[in-house]
């Protein structure tokens, strides 16, 4: 966005334009009455360290900048910006035993921003902790690790209990809500299992006790029903413990 | 180019008149559709007064002329324009912003709504802080003061 001063340009005498009319019927509008695609048409163009700030206005402000809408909004305008999530293990004290925790690696927004200007200035970067809620994050296994879109998938153990290696649950993460939650179970339990993503179906196979010719070895998980369904093994496919590479090569063949 | 063009006739919700060329008129798809569907050489906009309408006039004739001489004129037709449209931002206060904003959306200009958003946005990033984005909006806010505090807290890193 060009700000600088400028010269009026030349401009070409527009015909038959009447003067201003009186203003017998002004509008009034607030920026509260106009429709929330607008209002995420707005957002969509400031860059995402202002978020916070704007988050603080008001709920109705809070929902919509965590609102799936705003990244579609930005992926229609193109301001989408690639986020670097990390997750840590480490205990706080002595005593406890080191649990996972998530970070978003932020560009720290620039205080005091008063010329006006939407450039990014950045003062830093940050490694902004993500939120502590239930369900607890899990820690992160490369191989059963899905990125979509805004989401993150993890599925099944290790979990963050210390206790359970092998375990059914899927959790997700919702970038844009900053919240984990609970996917419907896998109908196997694994660990360190393999999964790779291929027109909205996640598919997840091995990391189980099971021989690869159990029934559940290889599942499905249908993104837009959120259903699981097993799928027959390939005998001839050996998967490796996070092994990624022979799930792509299955899929393509 | 110099053949007979087709002027149309647009009236506001308080009678302003607004004589324009017909390729004006199609910048906006809602008035072009209206334009082909019924072939009447003057058309009432209810929903936008006149001092609204004056502006998106303006701003459509600004864009079609640019359009239409673009190749003829200069090369840096692209650049003026994008001149003409900050100075024509810059000078207009918010109502008038939020009222382009509804004719905009209403007549379905996406370019003249585009750069009203992005005025918006500019005027939110000048903002100091959030309470500071509430008086500029005339947002009241609908926390209450725990609800507030906690959001606070989960931002506090954005706020140090």
């Amino acid at each position: 966005m060009i700000l600088e001063e400028v010269e009026p340009p030349p401009q070409k005498k527009t015909k038959l334009l009447p003067p201003p009319p009186p203003l017998s019927h002004q509008q009034c509008l607030s920026f509260s009455s106009l429709p929330n695609d607008i209002t995420l048409n707005c957002f969509a163009r400031i860059p995402k360290s202002y978020y916070p700030k704007i988050s603080l206005v008001s709920k109705t402000f809070r929902s919509l900048i965590s609102s799936s809408e705003l990244y579609a909004a930005r992926s229609q305008m193109g301001t989408t910006v690639t986020c670097l999530y990390i997750c840590l293990r480490y205990s706080t004290d002595h005593f406890t035993l080191p649990s996972p925790r998530w970070f978003c690696l932020y560009v720290k927004p620039k205080r005091n921003l008063t010329d006006g200007r939407t450039k990014e200035k950045s003062s830093g970067n940050l490694l902004v902790p993500i939120p502590k809620k239930y369900p607890l994050p899990p820690p992160p296994h490369a191989s059963s690790t899905v990125m979509i879109g805004t989401k993150i998938y993890l599925f099944g153990g290790p979990l963050d209990d210390n206790v359970r290696d092998y375990s059914s649950a899927v959790r997700v993460y919702e970038c844009m809500s900053k919240t984990w939650r609970n996917l419907p179970n896998m109908n196997m339990e694994r660990c360190y299992a393999s999964a790779c993503v291929l027109d909205d179906k996640i598919y997840v196979l091995g990391g189980s006790n099971a021989s690869f010719e159990h029934e559940s070895w290889f599942e499905m998980f249908d993104i837009k029903t959120q259903t699981w369904k097993t799928l027959p093994a390939n005998p001839d496919r050996r998967v490796w413990l996070g092994s990624k590479k022979v799930c792509k090569n299955w899929s393509s063949t | 180019m110099e053949n007979e063009k087709k002027m149309i006739t647009l009236k506001s919700s308080d009678d302003v008149t607004f004589e324009v060329e017909e390729a004006v008129v199609l910048e906006s798809q809602f008035l072009s559709h209206l334009v082909q569907d019924c072939p009447a050489p003057e058309h009432k906009i209810k929903e936008v007064t006149g001092k609204i309408l004056s502006k998106v006039v303006e701003y459509c004739e600004k864009h079609v002329v640019v359009v239409v001489d673009g190749g003829d004129s200069s090369s840096s037709s692209g650049d003026d324009l994008k001149k003409w449209d900050d100075k024509f931002i810059k000078e207009m206060d918010l109502s008038t912003v939020y009222d382009l904003i509804a004719a905009a959306n209403y007549l379905n200009i996406q370019a003249l709504l585009d750069l009203m958003c992005q005025r918006v946005a500019d005027v939110i990033t000048a903002c100091k802080d959030h309470k500071e984005i509430r008086e500029t909006l005339g947002i009241v806010s609908d926390y209450t003061a725990e609800e507030e505090a906690e959001v606070l807290k989960e931002n506090e890193w954005a706020f140090d």
